[in-house]
């Protein structure tokens, strides 16, 4: 085959410009950290890419719920704790009265107390969390009970809003005030409660404090039984919202290690492994650099330069 | 003697056009097209003595040739219209792919996922005017994002249809100098000798309309030079027949026609690259071109407001008791740049419907989590999938289509490499070679001056030495 100088001159351009081409793709890489710079590079990874993008940004949002949730959940078991003090007080003083031995003043005092406790339970009732009624069911922005402690809004017990903490995991976030407080009449077991329904416990601490003023030994006697079981009762809800503070920690735990997984798959996807691009690119400079000499070398002579 | 003279200044006179030949050559190593060329040398005819026998009378240069194989021109024309196309694809492809902008920061899926993000954020307060606001903001960047992506994909589509009109301009304007080149190298043929530099610059021009446009060239006994597309002539001999531009006013798409108004079959190179992307929209086999991302952003609009919008019409915004109102709008027949928020949803945050039931309470957020959750089941969507699959799926169409073009491209490149190394080493010049050819006619020529001088010193003695008797 007959070689001309064109030949060697196109080869050589060509050749150094598919080495530059490498080099060029590698300082890239390099520079950015990142495989791949337009999809066409591999489809499969920048696919893939997108997916566990999106994937990270869904479950840290579900982390975020999952903390919300929590704090929301801590006040109202806080909020219970107390409803749950304030019974214990009232049961001490129902069973001091109830003994028989106090006289018509000591009573007094005691059904001032009550009637301090009842005070007490309105206000826990319209406990906030960053400005919003626990108990309020959907009407957050409204307290659950008035100061009479009446009911201030109409309320349904399914009037439970929930959080995502996961693709199809959803968590019940608030205790309605009717599971709470009940409705006078129908024990704890009602399901809503319209303006102006008396809440159960705060009936009892008013028949409580009526039969203290009464002097109804026997009446008071009673109260003994209505008590406990409202404290069982509180006892039971505070339970349920242990059980799912319960549930959101191992979720919390659970999505910490997803999104520490995923991150990294998305890193073995798209980032590259810097020690091997310097690599790469100290054998690309040597492979560039050597085409280079070799290349200035053969295209350099011709006969030209031996004739005098 | 005489015969001895004109022989010796023949062998100076060939010399010399041989060296002319060769300075020829060299300095035109780096001209674009140029064939190197020889001298055709012969004897010239011999003097018959009788009885003796033929005597050589010297030689002559009868012709100047270049040196160049039509069979491979024929094979480079064909190749380089599909370059010429797989170029102009993988261009446009490339730039469609940085447009998308996945995957970056600066990409539908990260728009999404904010727009997603804030809606699951206000699911926890939904009465908070701060994280509606945050709905609105984010719903806005991913619309006026989707907007962005549309005008691009029309001002790429415009871009390519300016290539259009500017590459059949460049076919009319090259079939013109063709034509032209025709009529010189007919007239300055006429005795049958070649112009070889004229032929050179003809050669060119097909060169580059070849990788433009599929050509056929035909060369004819007579000396007559026909190029032609798909069939009908462009250029015969010296006239030309012009290409011009059409819009289909039905569907704006471009097409090529003669002047007598037939359709040019334009089957590939640049011009059908280009075509291809303005025209072709994927359906029934044809190539994705722009059209077909077009269609595909536009379905992915529509598919996702109505979606979004169907289960944002069932709930009902804060403190509202009635429902029905959408949270998308998007009009005319490219929504993906018409894409914005319902006037409702400007007008009043609270017009956002993130509760299930009626009267709006501020802690409702039941339809908020439809919302959300609708997300990953892809429910409602025209589409059929969920959005993000949407996205993935239309990332693969145009990163495969561009791999394809980047693929077919370096193919041709390689192929088209190939040939070019081939015409180079029949055709190009080597300075080796003529440096061994200068020496070569140098020496001839010396040595037929020395043959002048050998005869002149015979003639002087003859003349001045020989026969002093007549003195």
């Amino acid at each position: 085959m007959r070689i001309t100088n064109g030949m060697l001159i196109n080869n050589m351009v060509y050749n150094l410009n598919q080495n530059l081409k490498t080099l060029e793709k590698l300082q890239y890489q390099q520079a950015t950290g990142k495989k791949i710079r337009v999809p066409s590079e591999d489809p499969i990874g920048a696919s893939k890419s997108l997916k566990f993008n999106t994937d990270i940004s869904k479950l840290e949002q579900y982390k975020r719920n999952t903390e919300d949730a929590m704090s929301w959940m801590n006040d109202t078991e806080t909020a219970l704790g107390e409803i749950n003090e304030v019974l214990k007080r009232a049961y001490e003083l129902t069973v001091d009265a109830a003994n028989g031995t106090k006289d018509g003043e000591d009573l007094i005092k005691i059904k001032d107390e009550i009637d301090q406790l009842k005070d007490h339970l309105i206000q826990l009732a319209n406990t906030t969390f960053s400005g919003r009624h626990l108990f309020s069911g959907f009407n957050t922005d409204k307290p659950l009970l008035s100061e009479d402690g009446t009911y201030n809004i109409a309320i349904n017990s399914d009037e439970v809003f929930t959080y995502n903490i996961g693709i199809s995991e959803k968590i019940e976030v608030n205790i309605t005030g009717v599971d709470v407080f009940g409705v006078e009449g129908s024990s704890y077991d009602a399901d809503s409660a319209n303006i102006g329904d008396k809440p159960e416990l705060i009936k009892i601490f008013e028949d409580l404090s009526t039969a203290l003023e009464n002097n109804d030994t026997n009446g008071i006697q009673e109260f003994i039984g209505k008590i406990q079981s409202s404290q069982s009762h509180i006892l039971s809800v505070r339970s349920k919202v242990g059980a799912k503070m319960n549930r959101l920690e191992l979720t919390e735990k659970k999505l910490n290690l997803n999104i520490n997984n995923v991150k990294e798959l998305l890193s073995y996807n798209e980032d590259v492994d810097i020690t091997e691009v310097i690599m790469d690119i100290s054998m690309a400079e040597n492979v560039y650099v050597s085409s280079l000499m070799v290349g200035a070398k053969v295209i350099q002579p011709s006969l030209v330069q031996f004739l005098s | 003697m005489d015969l001895g003279f004109s022989t010796a200044v023949k062998g100076l006179m060939v010399s010399q056009k041989s060296l002319y030949i060769t300075s020829h050559n060299i300095a035109n190593a780096n001209t674009e097209g140029y064939s190197r060329q020889v001298g055709a040398q012969r004897a010239t005819s011999p003097y018959n003595i009788k009885g003796i026998g033929f005597l050589g009378t010297g030689t002559e240069i009868y012709n100047v040739m270049r040196i160049r194989d039509s069979y491979v021109d024929t094979k480079y024309w064909n190749e380089s219209a599909s370059i010429g196309e797989w170029n102009v694809k993988m261009d446009v492809l490339t730039e469609l792919e940085k447009l998308f902008g996945e995957p970056s920061d600066s990409s539908i899926r990260k728009y999404m996922d904010e727009f997603y993000t804030s809606l699951s954020n206000m699911s926890k307060n939904p009465s908070d005017s701060s994280c509606r606001e945050l709905v609105r903001e984010s719903a806005m960047a991913l619309t006026s994002h989707i907007n962005e992506i549309g005008e691009k994909l029309i001002d790429l589509r415009e871009e390519v249809g300016f290539s259009i009109d500017a590459k059949v301009r460049d076919v009319n304007s090259i079939a013109q100098q063709i034509a032209n080149l025709n009529k010189q190298i007919f007239k300055n043929e006429l005795d049958g000798k070649l112009a070889n530099d004229l032929r050179d610059k003809r050669d060119l021009l097909v060169d580059e309309l070849s990788k433009i446009v599929n050509v056929r060239v035909d060369e004819y006994d007579d000396g007559k030079f026909r190029v032609s597309i798909g069939g009908i002539t462009i250029v015969d001999h010296t006239d030309v027949s012009v290409l011009k531009l059409k819009k289909d006013s039905s569907n704006g798409n471009i097409d090529i026609y003669w002047g007598n108004d037939s359709k040019a079959k334009v089957e590939s190179g640049e011009l059908k690259g280009l075509l291809d992307l303005y025209n072709e929209d994927g359906t029934s086999n044809s190539y994705r071109g722009i059209k077909y991302y077009q269609n595909r952003l536009n379905s992915f609009v529509i598919g996702f407001a109505n979606g979004f919008n169907s289960m944002h019409r069932e709930g009902y915004g804060l403190n509202k008791t009635e429902n029905g109102v959408n949270f998308f709008k998007y009009s005319g027949d490219n929504p993906a740049i018409m894409l914005t928020l319902d006037d409702k949803i400007m007008e009043d945050l609270a017009n956002i419907a993130a509760a299930k039931n009626p009267s709006g309470s501020s802690e409702d957020n039941g339809n908020i989590l439809s919302l959300i959750s609708q997300r990953n089941t892809g429910e409602r969507f025209d589409f059929n999938s969920t959005p993000d699959d949407f996205v993935k799926s239309m990332m693969s169409n145009y990163s495969v289509d561009s791999i394809q073009a980047k693929r077919m491209y370096e193919f041709q490149e390689l192929i088209l490499e190939n040939i070019e190394y081939k015409r180079s080493s029949i055709s190009g010049v080597s300075y080796d070679e003529e440096m061994a050819n200068m020496i070569k006619y140098q020496k001839t020529y010396i040595a037929s001056a020395r043959m002048i001088n050998t005869l002149d010193e015979i003639i002087d003695f003859t003349v001045s030495n020989l026969g002093l008797i007549g003195r």
